[in-house]
């Protein structure tokens, strides 16, 4: 297995598609998340030395100056930001506080604060994107992985995926790479209700091992009854939603796990191409430990506990 | 020097816990479920999340 380091290496920026001048090295202590890149640029200070600066979107949530409002109004929501917003936003004066919003004044594109999803709302699926490959599972032998950070060893390069143009729309099926099976057997560290009603279960390593590394794994809103998936998505929700029970369910925030729930996945590879350029999936605070957009989607099978 | 206090892995950053509650398995096992407003990034922010001014 090639070593966390090498693992979380990335020669392009997802948030703009850019390549980077050299490979950077995510897995450094300090290093931000992946997709609040947006550019880089070489330091060398008269002392000697040569630094990268990488300038990225995130700002301190109390912060209300036009600058870090202007940022927050690019990026959040908005599947793909405009780099014109974030670079105008950057120029924006941090010392200058924010005017204020008036009540019923126009929001901002992506602002529109969401209804929370119900934690016991409709189970079907109610997406489009890809949904013939997420709505099915793949037709290969089962490979079994004992450790999360193994099974994402296997994984082509997101560069290799990207230059598949994978299409997006609902007809869209699974490719060769992500005709795979796999068992895993992992950690279950926190989960969210999308609006198309998947699950997003974040899952990771033995919180033991000494590099934290997660992926995103799915399950499915439902297709329809008559559909070969239905039986086996039905019953892999129907076992999550037993486990947690109705008040428990995690709803459009993330619920976090402590300690992180052991569980034992079944499941298709599946490359999230919507989100190969642009703004990744995940928690903000385990989103620097995401080294891939690849995802188990969808869940087939579930134990939990 | 003694060892500085190491969150476990995983955990959100502490200012984004809006709640935290009791969870037993059906198993048996005790959990802790924390309740955040932690979204995925390209979704609307939680009308929840509103930034904070900090106290300078």
């Amino acid at each position: 297995m090639p070593k966390a380091h090498q693992m979380m290496k990335i020669d392009r920026l997802p948030l703009t598609g850019k390549k980077t001048s050299k490979p950077l090295d995510l897995a450094l202590p300090g290093m931000p998340a992946q997709d609040s890149i947006h550019s880089e640029i070489t330091f060398e200070p008269k002392g000697g030395g040569t630094y990268r600066i990488l300038r990225t979107t995130e700002v301190d949530t109390y912060e209300d100056n036009a600058a870090a409002d202007a940022l927050r109004n690019a990026v959040h929501g908005i599947k793909a930001p405009s780099m014109a917003a974030v670079s105008a936003a950057m120029k924006l004066s941090p010392t200058k506080r924010a005017p204020k919003k008036k009540p019923g004044g126009k929001k901002p594109p992506g602002k529109k604060p969401p209804a929370p999803a119900p934690a016991a709302g409709s189970d079907d699926f109610a997406g489009t994107a890809r949904k013939i490959a997420k709505l099915s599972m793949a037709t290969a032998k089962t490979e079994n992985f004992t450790d999360v950070a193994d099974l994402i060893a296997t994984l082509p390069s997101v560069t290799t995926m990207v230059k598949l143009k994978i299409p997006t729309t609902a007809t869209s099926d699974r490719v060769a790479q992500e005709k795979r099976n796999i068992h895993v057997t992992a950690f279950l560290y926190a989960a969210s209700r999308e609006t198309d009603h998947d699950f997003h279960l974040i899952i990771g390593r033995d919180p033991s091992a000494s590099q934290e590394m997660y992926m995103t794994m799915e399950l499915s809103g439902l297709p329809p009854s008559n559909s070969p998936a239905f039986p086996a998505l039905n019953a892999t929700r129907t076992a999550y939603k037993s486990f947690f029970g109705a008040a428990k369910l995690p709803g459009a925030g993330y619920n976090f796990y402590q300690p992180p729930i052991p569980v034992v996945i079944d499941g298709s590879l599946f490359f999230d191409a919507t989100h190969s350029t642009g703004q990744a999936p995940g928690p903000p605070s385990l989103k620097s430990r995401m080294p891939t957009i690849w995802e188990v989607h969808p869940i087939s099978n579930i134990e939990l506990g | 020097m003694p060892a500085l206090p190491h969150p476990p892995p995983g955990m959100p950053a502490a200012g984004h816990v809006i709640e935290t509650g009791d969870f037993v398995s059906p198993q048996g096992a005790k959990y802790t479920i924390l309740k955040t407003t932690e979204t995925d990034a390209y979704d609307p922010p939680l009308p929840t999340a509103k930034p904070q001014r900090k106290h300078r």
